[in-house]
């Protein structure tokens, strides 16, 4: 491995910067989620209740794809999943990064995911979530099989995967998610009648 | 018929409070929804009410009172409208009411996909959570 790209003072200072509200790499166990995003739910409602509650929404469900589905193992311990959590701000969003390993056999499914989800519109992708959440539950899946569909919804935009091949059969997905500080909602409150 | 009842604990995850009644059929699951094994915990609200259709036969009234749920346990509440759906067509007497977080569209809108998905018609009421 080539040590020389990687400088730690850079590093440090890239996550010290005050946008970083989190930035996370290493095993991922149910407690330190519990711990995150209990941090994360107190922080960002202080602010705006309902943006709030959205980003911890979306930050759950990647942090449980992470959880549920990295291939990295931390062989130290209790062989714990090993991923990457990052959440940043500026004035008017939020950046939700999430990465971690799978095998490059699982990418064209993950591929095609992707596709559908970032093709489809609103009620498109309602009736496409709908569809999942009907299937039968793939034995993989400890999940619904549902959650970036979900949280594409949930963000209200359009969300973006990278996938970086590496040596081996691995390969590093990364999920982003931005999701607007001002809500365009607000404008026109389309909540449902009772 | 004997109740159902699980006290609601929000910490390393988030168990729903729920309060199922034997003897007039009106069940209520509130708070917040994620589990560490989603399957187990909702196979006992959907054997419950299997025992109650299969028992008591009377009338159901289920309050959903969520202010938040993941993805995998909105399968399991669609499991449960599923049972719910079909004690109706076979006449039992059914209503659901869906009480949603004033601020919080997306589960408003889970309600209409479940709408959708089961044929049951869901009432809906946006509610203040306190906090």
């Amino acid at each position: 491995m080539n040590l020389k790209g990687f400088n730690f003072f850079e590093y440090h200072t890239q996550i010290s910067q005050d946008n970083i509200i989190l930035s996370y790499k290493g095993p991922l166990t149910d407690v330190l989620l519990a711990e995150f995003s209990r941090d994360i739910r107190q922080k960002l409602q202080e602010e705006d209740s309902k943006v709030g509650k959205k980003v911890f929404a979306i930050f759950m469900e990647l942090a449980q794809n992470v959880l549920y589905y990295s291939k990295e193992i931390n062989h130290f311990g209790n062989r714990d999943k090993v991923g990457t959590l990052v959440i940043v701000q500026n004035d008017t969003e939020y950046k939700l990064i999430t990465g971690n390993l799978v095998y490059k056999t699982a990418v064209q499914k993950l591929l095609e995911k992707y596709e559908a989800i970032s093709t489809l519109d609103r009620d498109a992708l309602r009736e496409y979530k709908r569809k999942l959440r009907n299937d039968p539950q793939n034995e993989e899946s400890k999940g619904a099989g549902i959650g970036l569909v979900q949280v594409a919804l949930t963000a209200d935009n359009k969300i973006e995967i990278k996938i970086k091949e590496l040596l081996g059969d691995m390969a590093f997905y990364a999920i982003f998610v931005t999701v607007k500080k001002q809500s365009e909602e607000e404008s026109n409150n389309a909540t449902p009648t009772e | 018929m004997e109740n159902l009842e699980i006290s609601g604990k929000s910490d390393v995850y988030f168990i729903p409070e729920v309060m199922l009644n034997g003897s007039n059929g009106v069940c209520e699951i509130s708070g917040e929804s994620y589990l560490e094994d989603t399957d187990e915990f909702y196979n006992q609200i959907i054997n419950w009410l299997n025992k109650y259709i299969n028992e008591v036969k009377k009338g159901i009234t289920f309050n959903f009172k969520l202010t938040y749920f993941n993805t995998s346990s909105s399968r399991s509440i669609l499991n449960i409208l599923r049972v719910l759906k079909k004690y109706e067509d076979e006449s039992g007497q059914v209503v659901v009411n869906w009480y949603y977080p004033e601020d919080d569209d997306s589960i408003a809108e889970e309600a209409e996909d479940y709408m959708k998905d089961t044929g049951l018609k869901i009432n809906m009421f946006s509610f203040e959570p306190e906090n």
